[in-house]
Protein backbone atom coordinates (compact mmCIF):
# COMPACT_ATOMS: atom_id res chain seq x y z
CA UNK A 1 0.00 0.00 0.00
CA UNK A 2 1.49 3.32 -1.03
CA UNK A 3 1.81 6.19 1.36
CA UNK A 4 -1.05 8.16 -0.17
CA UNK A 5 -3.37 5.14 -0.21
CA UNK A 6 -2.48 4.35 3.40
CA UNK A 7 -3.16 7.93 4.48
CA UNK A 8 -6.55 7.81 2.76
CA UNK A 9 -7.40 4.51 4.49
CA UNK A 10 -6.35 5.90 7.88
CA UNK A 11 -8.50 8.94 7.26
CA UNK A 12 -11.50 6.72 6.62
CA UNK A 13 -10.90 4.85 9.87
CA UNK A 14 -10.58 8.07 11.84
CA UNK A 15 -13.84 9.31 10.35
CA UNK A 16 -15.83 6.22 11.33
CA UNK A 17 -19.02 7.05 13.19
CA UNK A 18 -21.60 9.73 12.50
CA UNK A 19 -20.61 11.75 9.47
CA UNK A 20 -22.45 14.90 8.67
CA UNK A 21 -23.93 15.61 5.26
CA UNK A 22 -21.66 17.40 2.83
CA UNK A 23 -23.37 20.77 2.87
CA UNK A 24 -23.57 23.99 4.83
CA UNK A 25 -25.65 23.79 8.00
CA UNK A 26 -29.28 24.72 7.48
CA UNK A 27 -29.33 26.70 10.71
CA UNK A 28 -27.31 29.88 10.43
CA UNK A 29 -25.32 30.98 13.47
CA UNK A 30 -26.37 27.89 15.41
CA UNK A 31 -23.35 28.34 17.68
CA UNK A 32 -24.49 31.90 18.50
CA UNK A 33 -21.04 33.26 17.66
CA UNK A 34 -22.19 36.27 15.62
CA UNK A 35 -23.99 39.18 17.29
CA UNK A 36 -23.80 42.22 15.02
CA UNK A 37 -26.48 44.27 16.76
CA UNK A 38 -25.42 43.96 20.37
CA UNK A 39 -24.19 41.47 22.93
CA UNK A 40 -26.75 42.54 25.52
CA UNK A 41 -30.14 44.21 25.35
CA UNK A 42 -32.06 45.17 28.47
CA UNK A 43 -35.74 45.88 28.87
CA UNK A 44 -36.75 43.75 25.92
CA UNK A 45 -40.52 43.43 25.68
CA UNK A 46 -41.04 43.45 21.96
CA UNK A 47 -40.62 41.52 18.75
CA UNK A 48 -37.20 42.01 17.18
CA UNK A 49 -33.76 40.69 16.55
CA UNK A 50 -31.78 41.77 19.58
CA UNK A 51 -28.40 40.12 20.05
CA UNK A 52 -27.21 37.00 18.21
CA UNK A 53 -27.85 37.08 14.48
CA UNK A 54 -30.68 35.08 12.89
CA UNK A 55 -32.41 34.33 16.20
CA UNK A 56 -35.50 36.47 16.67
CA UNK A 57 -36.60 37.17 20.22
CA UNK A 58 -40.36 37.49 20.40
CA UNK A 59 -40.90 38.73 23.93
CA UNK A 60 -44.50 39.81 24.49
CA UNK A 61 -44.98 38.05 27.85
CA UNK A 62 -42.58 39.43 30.46
CA UNK A 63 -39.58 41.70 30.02
CA UNK A 64 -36.10 40.34 29.48
CA UNK A 65 -32.43 41.01 29.31
CA UNK A 66 -31.28 39.22 26.20
CA UNK A 67 -27.59 38.41 25.94
CA UNK A 68 -25.02 36.67 23.86
CA UNK A 69 -23.73 34.76 26.86
CA UNK A 70 -20.08 33.71 26.93
CA UNK A 71 -19.70 30.14 28.11
CA UNK A 72 -16.75 29.09 30.21
CA UNK A 73 -17.90 25.75 31.60
CA UNK A 74 -20.57 23.10 31.37
CA UNK A 75 -21.44 20.37 28.91
CA UNK A 76 -22.23 22.74 26.05
CA UNK A 77 -18.89 24.48 26.55
CA UNK A 78 -17.12 21.11 26.53
CA UNK A 79 -18.94 20.30 23.28
CA UNK A 80 -17.22 23.31 21.73
CA UNK A 81 -19.75 26.10 22.19
CA UNK A 82 -18.37 29.36 23.52
CA UNK A 83 -21.58 31.38 23.20
CA UNK A 84 -25.28 31.02 23.86
CA UNK A 85 -28.44 33.07 23.47
CA UNK A 86 -29.83 33.79 26.93
CA UNK A 87 -33.10 35.33 28.10
CA UNK A 88 -33.28 36.54 31.71
CA UNK A 89 -36.70 37.59 32.93
CA UNK A 90 -36.44 41.02 34.57
CA UNK A 91 -40.13 41.86 34.87
CA UNK A 92 -42.46 38.98 35.55
CA UNK A 93 -45.91 38.64 34.05
CA UNK A 94 -47.74 35.83 35.80
CA UNK A 95 -50.58 35.88 33.30
CA UNK A 96 -50.09 36.97 29.72
CA UNK A 97 -51.46 40.47 29.28
CA UNK A 98 -53.20 39.44 26.11
CA UNK A 99 -54.41 36.02 25.03
CA UNK A 100 -52.44 36.46 21.84
CA UNK A 101 -49.13 37.41 23.45
CA UNK A 102 -46.23 35.03 23.23
CA UNK A 103 -42.60 34.72 24.22
CA UNK A 104 -40.67 32.61 21.77
CA UNK A 105 -37.27 32.36 20.19
CA UNK A 106 -37.34 31.81 16.45
CA UNK A 107 -35.12 31.06 13.53
CA UNK A 108 -36.79 31.85 10.21
CA UNK A 109 -35.51 30.00 7.15
CA UNK A 110 -35.96 30.85 3.48
CA UNK A 111 -37.19 28.27 0.99
CA UNK A 112 -33.92 28.14 -0.97
CA UNK A 113 -32.26 26.46 2.03
CA UNK A 114 -34.94 23.83 2.63
CA UNK A 115 -35.30 21.94 -0.63
CA UNK A 116 -33.36 18.93 0.66
CA UNK A 117 -36.38 18.06 2.81
CA UNK A 118 -38.36 17.37 -0.40
CA UNK A 119 -41.44 18.50 1.44
CA UNK A 120 -44.68 18.00 -0.39
CA UNK A 121 -43.41 15.04 -2.39
CA UNK A 122 -43.63 11.27 -2.03
CA UNK A 123 -39.93 11.33 -1.12
CA UNK A 124 -40.33 13.80 1.74
CA UNK A 125 -37.65 13.56 4.43
CA UNK A 126 -37.94 13.61 8.20
CA UNK A 127 -36.43 16.41 10.28
CA UNK A 128 -34.10 16.20 13.25
CA UNK A 129 -33.63 19.29 15.43
CA UNK A 130 -30.87 19.23 18.01
CA UNK A 131 -29.76 21.88 20.49
CA UNK A 132 -28.26 22.52 23.89
CA UNK A 133 -30.55 24.14 26.43
CA UNK A 134 -30.26 25.35 30.03
CA UNK A 135 -32.65 26.98 32.48
CA UNK A 136 -32.91 27.63 36.19
CA UNK A 137 -36.44 26.23 35.91
CA UNK A 138 -37.06 22.56 35.27
CA UNK A 139 -40.06 21.51 33.25
CA UNK A 140 -41.60 18.83 31.09
CA UNK A 141 -42.95 18.99 27.57
CA UNK A 142 -41.49 22.35 26.59
CA UNK A 143 -42.57 22.82 23.04
CA UNK A 144 -40.69 23.56 19.85
CA UNK A 145 -42.65 23.84 16.64
CA UNK A 146 -41.86 23.80 12.94
CA UNK A 147 -44.17 26.16 11.07
CA UNK A 148 -44.47 26.07 7.28
CA UNK A 149 -45.42 29.54 6.04
CA UNK A 150 -45.88 28.48 2.44
CA UNK A 151 -48.65 26.02 3.20
CA UNK A 152 -49.87 27.15 6.65
CA UNK A 153 -48.92 23.84 8.23
CA UNK A 154 -47.19 22.98 11.47
CA UNK A 155 -45.77 20.16 13.57
CA UNK A 156 -44.62 20.15 17.18
CA UNK A 157 -42.07 18.43 19.35
CA UNK A 158 -41.32 18.47 23.05
CA UNK A 159 -38.35 18.30 25.37
CA UNK A 160 -37.78 18.34 29.12
CA UNK A 161 -35.44 20.42 31.23
CA UNK A 162 -34.56 17.82 33.83
CA UNK A 163 -31.86 19.51 35.90
CA UNK A 164 -31.76 23.19 36.82
CA UNK A 165 -28.87 25.34 35.61
CA UNK A 166 -27.33 22.49 33.66
CA UNK A 167 -26.76 22.25 29.92
CA UNK A 168 -28.73 19.40 28.39
CA UNK A 169 -28.55 18.20 24.79
CA UNK A 170 -31.89 17.61 23.09
CA UNK A 171 -32.55 15.72 19.88
CA UNK A 172 -36.09 15.94 18.54
CA UNK A 173 -37.46 14.11 15.51
CA UNK A 174 -40.23 15.46 13.30
CA UNK A 175 -42.20 13.50 10.73
CA UNK A 176 -41.87 14.00 7.00
CA UNK A 177 -44.62 15.88 5.20
CA UNK A 178 -45.78 14.72 1.79
CA UNK A 179 -48.17 17.68 1.59
CA UNK A 180 -47.20 21.21 0.67
CA UNK A 181 -43.83 21.91 -0.89
CA UNK A 182 -41.57 24.66 0.38
CA UNK A 183 -41.35 27.42 -2.21
CA UNK A 184 -37.96 27.42 -3.91
CA UNK A 185 -37.35 31.09 -3.31
CA UNK A 186 -35.93 33.63 -0.89
CA UNK A 187 -39.15 34.06 1.08
CA UNK A 188 -39.98 32.75 4.52
CA UNK A 189 -40.79 29.05 4.35
CA UNK A 190 -40.05 27.58 7.77
CA UNK A 191 -40.00 29.01 11.27
CA UNK A 192 -38.56 27.04 14.14
CA UNK A 193 -40.11 28.39 17.33
CA UNK A 194 -39.12 27.53 20.85
CA UNK A 195 -42.23 28.43 22.87
CA UNK A 196 -41.39 29.77 26.32
CA UNK A 197 -44.55 31.54 27.43
CA UNK A 198 -47.88 32.42 25.92
CA UNK A 199 -51.43 33.53 26.37
CA UNK A 200 -54.49 31.35 26.22
CA UNK A 201 -54.68 31.47 22.41
CA UNK A 202 -51.77 29.06 22.21
CA UNK A 203 -52.95 26.25 24.48
CA UNK A 204 -55.93 23.96 24.80
CA UNK A 205 -55.05 21.68 21.93
CA UNK A 206 -52.55 18.86 21.58
CA UNK A 207 -48.97 18.78 20.33
CA UNK A 208 -49.02 17.99 16.62
CA UNK A 209 -46.93 14.86 16.14
CA UNK A 210 -47.74 14.86 12.43
CA UNK A 211 -47.92 17.79 10.06
CA UNK A 212 -51.30 19.44 9.85
CA UNK A 213 -53.03 22.74 9.26
CA UNK A 214 -52.00 25.60 11.52
CA UNK A 215 -53.75 25.60 14.87
CA UNK A 216 -52.62 28.12 17.47
CA UNK A 217 -54.04 26.03 20.33
CA UNK A 218 -51.46 23.32 19.54
CA UNK A 219 -48.40 25.56 19.76
CA UNK A 220 -47.90 25.85 23.53
CA UNK A 221 -49.87 23.02 25.09
CA UNK A 222 -47.85 22.94 28.31
CA UNK A 223 -46.79 26.47 29.21
CA UNK A 224 -43.24 26.71 30.54
CA UNK A 225 -44.11 30.12 32.02
CA UNK A 226 -40.69 31.71 31.61
CA UNK A 227 -42.19 35.07 32.58
CA UNK A 228 -43.60 33.67 35.80
CA UNK A 229 -40.71 34.90 37.92
CA UNK A 230 -37.74 37.22 37.66
CA UNK A 231 -35.68 34.25 38.83
CA UNK A 232 -36.19 32.63 35.47
CA UNK A 233 -33.78 32.33 32.61
CA UNK A 234 -33.43 30.15 29.51
CA UNK A 235 -30.46 29.70 27.24
CA UNK A 236 -29.80 27.84 24.01
CA UNK A 237 -26.86 27.05 21.75
CA UNK A 238 -25.59 24.44 19.32
CA UNK A 239 -28.74 24.45 17.21
CA UNK A 240 -28.70 22.14 14.20
CA UNK A 241 -31.43 21.00 11.84
CA UNK A 242 -30.70 17.84 9.88
CA UNK A 243 -32.39 16.14 6.95
CA UNK A 244 -33.47 12.69 8.10
CA UNK A 245 -34.08 10.95 11.38
CA UNK A 246 -31.23 10.77 13.86
CA UNK A 247 -30.88 9.80 17.50
CA UNK A 248 -28.48 11.23 20.05
CA UNK A 249 -25.98 8.56 19.05
CA UNK A 250 -26.35 8.82 15.27
CA UNK A 251 -26.68 12.61 15.07
CA UNK A 252 -24.03 14.09 12.76
CA UNK A 253 -21.58 16.30 14.63
CA UNK A 254 -22.39 19.99 14.83
CA UNK A 255 -20.85 21.63 11.80
CA UNK A 256 -18.70 24.41 13.16
CA UNK A 257 -17.95 27.05 10.57
CA UNK A 258 -15.18 29.58 10.75
CA UNK A 259 -16.31 32.86 12.28
CA UNK A 260 -15.94 34.55 8.90
CA UNK A 261 -18.07 31.94 7.09
CA UNK A 262 -20.71 32.20 9.77
CA UNK A 263 -20.74 36.01 9.70
CA UNK A 264 -20.86 36.10 5.91
CA UNK A 265 -23.98 33.95 5.96
CA UNK A 266 -25.50 36.30 8.56
CA UNK A 267 -24.73 39.24 6.27
CA UNK A 268 -27.34 37.95 3.82
CA UNK A 269 -29.94 38.99 6.42
CA UNK A 270 -28.33 41.87 8.30
CA UNK A 271 -25.29 43.98 7.47
CA UNK A 272 -23.94 46.40 10.02
CA UNK A 273 -20.91 48.66 9.83
CA UNK A 274 -19.50 49.64 13.21
CA UNK A 275 -16.01 51.19 13.21
CA UNK A 276 -13.62 49.39 15.50
CA UNK A 277 -12.12 52.75 16.43
CA UNK A 278 -12.49 56.41 15.56
CA UNK A 279 -13.60 57.70 12.18
CA UNK A 280 -13.79 55.04 9.51
CA UNK A 281 -15.10 55.19 5.95
CA UNK A 282 -18.29 53.48 4.84
CA UNK A 283 -18.09 54.29 1.16
CA UNK A 284 -17.84 57.07 -1.39
CA UNK A 285 -20.37 59.73 -2.14
CA UNK A 286 -21.05 62.65 -4.41
CA UNK A 287 -22.26 66.08 -3.47
CA UNK A 288 -25.84 66.39 -4.66
CA UNK A 289 -27.24 69.49 -6.30
CA UNK A 290 -29.44 70.59 -3.40
CA UNK A 291 -26.71 72.13 -1.20
CA UNK A 292 -27.34 69.80 1.75
CA UNK A 293 -26.88 66.16 0.77
CA UNK A 294 -23.99 63.87 -0.12
CA UNK A 295 -25.26 60.55 -1.47
CA UNK A 296 -22.88 57.80 -0.38
CA UNK A 297 -22.69 54.29 -1.76
CA UNK A 298 -21.91 51.30 0.47
CA UNK A 299 -21.28 47.90 -1.10
CA UNK A 300 -22.49 44.87 0.84
CA UNK A 301 -19.97 42.09 1.38
CA UNK A 302 -22.46 39.53 0.15
CA UNK A 303 -25.73 39.82 -1.68
CA UNK A 304 -28.52 40.34 0.79
CA UNK A 305 -31.66 38.18 0.70
CA UNK A 306 -33.74 41.07 -0.61
CA UNK A 307 -33.02 44.72 -1.21
CA UNK A 308 -33.13 46.50 2.16
CA UNK A 309 -35.78 49.18 2.47
CA UNK A 310 -34.47 50.98 5.55
CA UNK A 311 -31.30 52.31 7.10
CA UNK A 312 -30.57 52.00 10.82
CA UNK A 313 -28.18 54.44 12.48
CA UNK A 314 -27.22 55.64 15.95
CA UNK A 315 -29.51 58.66 16.12
CA UNK A 316 -26.62 61.08 16.63
CA UNK A 317 -25.71 63.38 13.73
CA UNK A 318 -22.14 63.93 14.91
CA UNK A 319 -21.39 60.24 14.41
CA UNK A 320 -21.46 60.79 10.65
CA UNK A 321 -18.95 62.71 8.56
CA UNK A 322 -17.85 63.42 5.03
CA UNK A 323 -14.34 64.19 3.91
CA UNK A 324 -12.38 65.37 0.94
CA UNK A 325 -9.36 67.34 2.18
CA UNK A 326 -10.92 68.03 5.57
CA UNK A 327 -13.43 66.15 7.62
CA UNK A 328 -16.86 67.73 7.96
CA UNK A 329 -19.35 66.59 10.57
CA UNK A 330 -22.92 66.05 9.39
CA UNK A 331 -25.66 68.17 10.91
CA UNK A 332 -28.38 65.52 10.71
CA UNK A 333 -28.40 61.74 10.79
CA UNK A 334 -28.00 59.95 7.47
CA UNK A 335 -31.14 58.64 5.81
CA UNK A 336 -32.08 55.85 3.45
CA UNK A 337 -31.97 56.71 -0.24
CA UNK A 338 -32.32 53.41 -2.08
CA UNK A 339 -30.76 49.96 -2.20
CA UNK A 340 -30.54 46.69 -4.01
CA UNK A 341 -29.25 43.35 -2.83
CA UNK A 342 -25.63 44.42 -3.42
CA UNK A 343 -25.49 48.06 -2.34
CA UNK A 344 -27.18 50.83 -0.43
CA UNK A 345 -27.27 54.54 -1.15
CA UNK A 346 -27.39 56.81 1.88
CA UNK A 347 -28.00 60.54 2.18
CA UNK A 348 -25.41 62.20 4.41
CA UNK A 349 -26.67 65.59 5.55
CA UNK A 350 -24.65 68.81 5.59
CA UNK A 351 -26.38 72.14 5.07
CA UNK A 352 -24.52 74.56 2.84
CA UNK A 353 -22.26 71.82 1.51
CA UNK A 354 -21.78 73.76 -1.73
CA UNK A 355 -22.69 77.32 -0.82
CA UNK A 356 -20.86 77.53 2.51
CA UNK A 357 -18.51 74.58 2.80
CA UNK A 358 -16.57 74.92 -0.42
CA UNK A 359 -17.60 71.71 -2.12
CA UNK A 360 -18.76 71.55 -5.72
CA UNK A 361 -21.78 69.76 -7.04
CA UNK A 362 -20.80 66.27 -8.13
CA UNK A 363 -17.59 66.33 -6.13
CA UNK A 364 -16.47 62.92 -4.90
CA UNK A 365 -16.23 62.59 -1.12
CA UNK A 366 -15.58 59.83 1.34
CA UNK A 367 -18.42 59.19 3.76
CA UNK A 368 -17.92 57.65 7.15
CA UNK A 369 -18.85 56.86 10.71
CA UNK A 370 -17.28 57.88 14.01
CA UNK A 371 -18.83 56.31 17.08
CA UNK A 372 -22.05 55.27 15.40
CA UNK A 373 -23.07 52.60 12.95
CA UNK A 374 -25.02 52.02 9.77
CA UNK A 375 -27.05 48.88 9.24
CA UNK A 376 -29.39 47.36 6.69
CA UNK A 377 -31.78 44.49 7.28
CA UNK A 378 -33.13 41.83 4.97
CA UNK A 379 -34.40 39.62 7.79
CA UNK A 380 -37.29 37.28 7.37
CA UNK B 1 -21.97 46.77 24.65
CA UNK B 2 -25.43 47.24 26.09
CA UNK B 3 -28.27 48.56 24.01
CA UNK B 4 -31.85 49.23 24.95
CA UNK B 5 -34.02 48.32 22.03
CA UNK B 6 -37.38 48.23 23.73
CA UNK B 7 -38.66 51.39 22.09
CA UNK B 8 -37.31 50.51 18.67
CA UNK B 9 -39.58 47.66 17.78
CA UNK B 10 -42.77 47.84 15.79
CA UNK B 11 -44.72 46.48 18.75
CA UNK B 12 -44.35 49.84 20.49
CA UNK B 13 -47.48 51.85 19.85
CA UNK B 14 -46.16 55.38 19.87
CA UNK B 15 -43.82 55.54 16.94
CA UNK B 16 -44.36 58.08 14.23
CA UNK B 17 -43.00 58.63 10.76
CA UNK B 18 -42.27 61.91 9.03
CA UNK B 19 -41.97 62.38 5.29
CA UNK B 20 -38.47 63.33 4.12
CA UNK B 21 -38.32 63.24 0.35
CA UNK B 22 -39.11 61.25 -2.77
CA UNK B 23 -36.11 59.43 -4.20
CA UNK B 24 -35.07 58.95 -7.82
CA UNK B 25 -37.16 55.76 -8.01
CA UNK B 26 -40.19 57.88 -7.12
CA UNK B 27 -40.39 56.16 -3.74
CA UNK B 28 -41.25 58.21 -0.68
CA UNK B 29 -38.67 58.19 2.09
CA UNK B 30 -39.63 58.55 5.74
CA UNK B 31 -37.82 59.07 9.04
CA UNK B 32 -39.01 56.85 11.85
CA UNK B 33 -39.23 58.94 15.02
CA UNK B 34 -38.78 57.13 18.30
CA UNK B 35 -40.55 57.91 21.55
CA UNK B 36 -37.52 59.94 22.68
CA UNK B 37 -37.91 62.21 19.67
CA UNK B 38 -34.83 60.93 17.89
CA UNK B 39 -34.72 59.11 14.61
CA UNK B 40 -32.77 55.85 14.58
CA UNK B 41 -33.88 54.71 11.16
CA UNK B 42 -35.36 55.83 7.89
CA UNK B 43 -37.09 53.82 5.24
CA UNK B 44 -38.83 53.79 1.89
CA UNK B 45 -42.54 53.35 1.42
CA UNK B 46 -41.85 49.67 0.62
CA UNK B 47 -40.62 48.90 4.13
CA UNK B 48 -42.72 46.14 5.73
CA UNK B 49 -42.61 47.62 9.22
CA UNK B 50 -43.73 51.00 7.88
CA UNK B 51 -46.53 49.44 5.84
CA UNK B 52 -47.74 47.47 8.86
CA UNK B 53 -47.70 50.65 10.96
CA UNK B 54 -49.77 52.46 8.34
CA UNK B 55 -52.20 49.57 8.02
CA UNK B 56 -52.71 49.76 11.78
CA UNK B 57 -53.83 53.37 11.50
CA UNK B 58 -50.58 55.30 11.60
CA UNK B 59 -50.62 58.73 9.97
CA UNK B 60 -47.44 60.13 8.47
CA UNK B 61 -46.46 63.70 9.33
CA UNK B 62 -45.57 66.03 6.49
CA UNK B 63 -46.89 63.76 3.76
CA UNK B 64 -47.29 65.75 0.53
CA UNK B 65 -50.77 65.85 -0.95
Amino acid sequence: MGAITRAFANNLIERAGPVRPNSKPIIINGDMAVAQRSTSVTGHNAVSYTTVDRFKTVCEVGTYTVTQESLTSGAAYLAGFKNALRLDCTTAEATAGSAGDQTTVEQRIEGFNLQAFKKGTASAEKYTLAFWVKSNKTGSNLQVNLRDSDNSRQIGGTYDISVADTWEHKVINFAADTTGAFNDDNGLSLTIEWFLDGGSNYSGGAVDTTWGANDNTDRNVTNFDLAGSTDNDWAITGVQLEVGEYSSTTLPPFQFESFEENRDRCYRYYYRLTPTTGFRYAGFGQVDNDDNVIVGITWFKTHMRVAPSALEQSGTASHYRVREATTTTCDAVPTFTNADTWYAATSFKKSGITSSNGYAQGELLKVGIDGGYMAWSAEL
Amino acid sequence: MVTWLGARSYKMATLKYTYLETNSDNKKIYAKIDTDGNSYSSCSEDNEEFKEWKENGGTVEGEPE
